[in-house]
């Protein structure tokens, strides 16, 4: 796909990106003294909030999803390769799977938690699920359910839609990187699999999870082995840190996930640093006019101003500390 | 005190008598019977406190990690990490009696098949913040759930205690009060009528001399 045929979809975005909320709105939104004031701040922006309804219910969800819902029914009827779009939505759509395959195995109506996000409608997940066939969807997606109603057939393990599901999401997510072979792309999907990995070690170390349990979650798409993971994880979180990312492009913003004595890994912060990582490598496309890096940075972009808006509100709603709130907030584009 | 529409008879006089004599017995072994269900009430009352505050405290604490962990993620995404729960918990609720109160005895049984697995949801939409929270809640439930038996038992016992006082009350302000009057009277009237029969009978036997 040539570079050139993103030039439409590019000049749209930068449109878009001066709708995207500023600092000034955040800090608006931060200082706000109630829910109602921080909502207040929002009406000037393009989500279309209903205050009465959102002040009664406190459904945030609603209004955020339905904002990237457009916005992602847009780009993928402007972006010339659907896949670029789909990095961002495979996390819905295996969200979805994993819905529709708990609803199979357990016989619960589960339908009020789908998102309607993602290339294909839920009507042809469903299919795929019931079936087990699809002349439409990815090969990796297909081998990715089928293997999970197997192993439930077999086993009668609930669990199974999980392991699978995020499992596949990866594979597939490595899949789309390759086929894209843009250099950026795949160093965000590299460090977002090996952030991601590093992050579920630290988790598991820290609930005292067996070998074979790292074994089950940890994805095998990433550039560190998973038995490399593994085998440093017995020597704890900080060895599989030391041993095995201090060589990355990115080991200089990992210093801050070292907790003050230095022995652990503070995951909170961890989480936090792999979208700073990430936000570091949209940088460049800030100034690109052609190919799918705009794309990919208003995508993120987006979503993490989605992720704090919800943060926000949640913690207005909720009277937690400006400073809780603060340390938790999301790269802000253009800052 | 409004005493007993009776007869005056011997035949009621003892019968009254023995009434009292059980309400006495009655009311003795009932306000026993409430000092006794008092001290327990107490006893419990005072581990409810401790219980309740120990309880609210954490779950305040967790449920306010619980909300900061939720706000970084999409409300679908942990509704569905949680639609099927990992381990399954039967309650057998058998009945002990206090003081012939029957208050329930729990026992909460976790299904260790379910057990087997480490994995209780997805670890890619969810973060460590949510790990730590349910882990917080996890270690609650068990003191929720005894706080449950507790109350419940506490409940029980103060309807109790209220009934029993109720009786212990009414025996004590009314219904002996009024045999003894109802006795009083009756042996008021009997020896009345011993006297107009003495004097009768002195009478008549006057008359005959």
């Amino acid at each position: 796909m040539q570079d050139t045929q993103y030039k439409g979809v590019n000049t749209l975005l930068r449109v878009y990106e001066t709708q995207l909320l500023t600092r000034e709105d955040y800090e608006k939104m931060l200082r706000a003294e109630n829910l109602s004031e921080a909502l207040e701040a929002l009406k000037s922006t393009e989500y279309l909030i209903d205050e009465q309804e959102l002040l009664e219910h406190k459904t945030f969800d609603g209004f955020l999803m339905q904002r990237l819902k457009n916005l992602y029914e847009e780009l993928y009827s402007v972006t010339p390769d659907s896949e670029v779009v789909q990095i961002y939505t495979l996390r819905y759509t295996y969200h979805n799977l994993k819905v529709l395959l708990k609803q199979k195995f357990t016989d619960q109506d589960l339908e009020h938690l789908l998102i309607h996000i993602g290339k294909y409608p839920v009507s042809t997940l469903r299919h795929l699920v019931n079936t087990g066939q699809s002349d439409e969807l990815n090969p990796i997606m297909i081998e990715g359910v089928t293997g999970a109603i197997e192993d439930f057939e077999t086993y009668g393990r609930l669990e199974t839609a999980d392991v699978f599901m995020d499992t596949y999401y990866y594979k597939h997510m490595r899949a789309i990187t390759d086929r894209l072979n843009n250099a950026t792309i795949t160093k965000m999907a590299d460090a977002m699999i090996d952030l991601d990995n590093l992050s579920t070690v630290v988790r598991s170390i820290n609930q005292n999870k067996s070998r074979s349990f790292l074994h089950t979650v940890l994805s095998s798409s990433g550039t560190i082995p998973k038995k490399a993971l593994i085998d440093a994880a017995d020597d704890g979180a900080i060895n599989v840190l030391n041993s095995l990312y201090l060589d990355k492009t990115y080991s200089k913003r990992l210093e801050a996930v070292v907790v003050e004595s230095k022995d652990n890994i503070n995951p909170m912060v961890l989480d936090k640093v792999i979208d700073e990582i990430v936000d570091d490598l949209m940088e460049e496309a800030k100034y690109q006019a052609f190919g799918p890096m705009p794309v990919m940075a208003f995508m993120f972009a987006i979503e993490k101003e989605v992720t704090n808006i919800r943060l926000i509100l949640v913690g207005k709603d909720n009277q937690i500390d400006e400073d809780i709130i603060r340390e938790r907030m999301r790269p802000i584009y253009g800052s | 005190m409004a005493r007993l529409n009776v007869k005056p008879t011997r035949m009621e006089l003892s019968n009254l008598k023995d009434r009292l004599s059980i309400s006495t017995r009655g009311h003795k072994l009932l306000k026993d019977k409430q000092d006794e269900l008092m001290r327990q009430f107490i006893v419990l009352i005072r581990k409810n406190n401790e219980l309740r505050d120990e309880v609210e405290t954490e779950l305040t604490e967790s449920m306010r990690a619980f909300v900061i962990a939720k706000s970084l993620l999409n409300e679908s995404f942990i509704e569905e990490l949680f639609s099927v729960p990992d381990t399954s918990v039967t309650l057998d609720i058998q009945e002990k009696n206090i003081m012939s109160v029957m208050v329930p005895e729990m026992n909460f049984t976790v299904d260790e098949d379910d057990k087997e697995s480490e994995m209780k949801y997805g670890l890619l939409n969810s973060n460590s913040e949510l790990d730590d929270s349910i882990d917080r809640i996890s270690v609650i439930l068990p003191k929720l759930l005894k706080l449950s038996e507790i109350e419940k038992t506490c409940q029980l016992m103060a309807d109790e205690i209220e009934k029993t006082r109720r009786r212990v009350n009414a025996l004590e302000y009314l219904k002996i009060p009024q045999l003894k009057e109802t006795i009083h009277y009756i042996q008021m009237k009997l020896e009345e009528d011993e006297r107009a029969n003495i004097t009768r009978i002195m009478k008549v036997k006057d008359m005959g001399q």
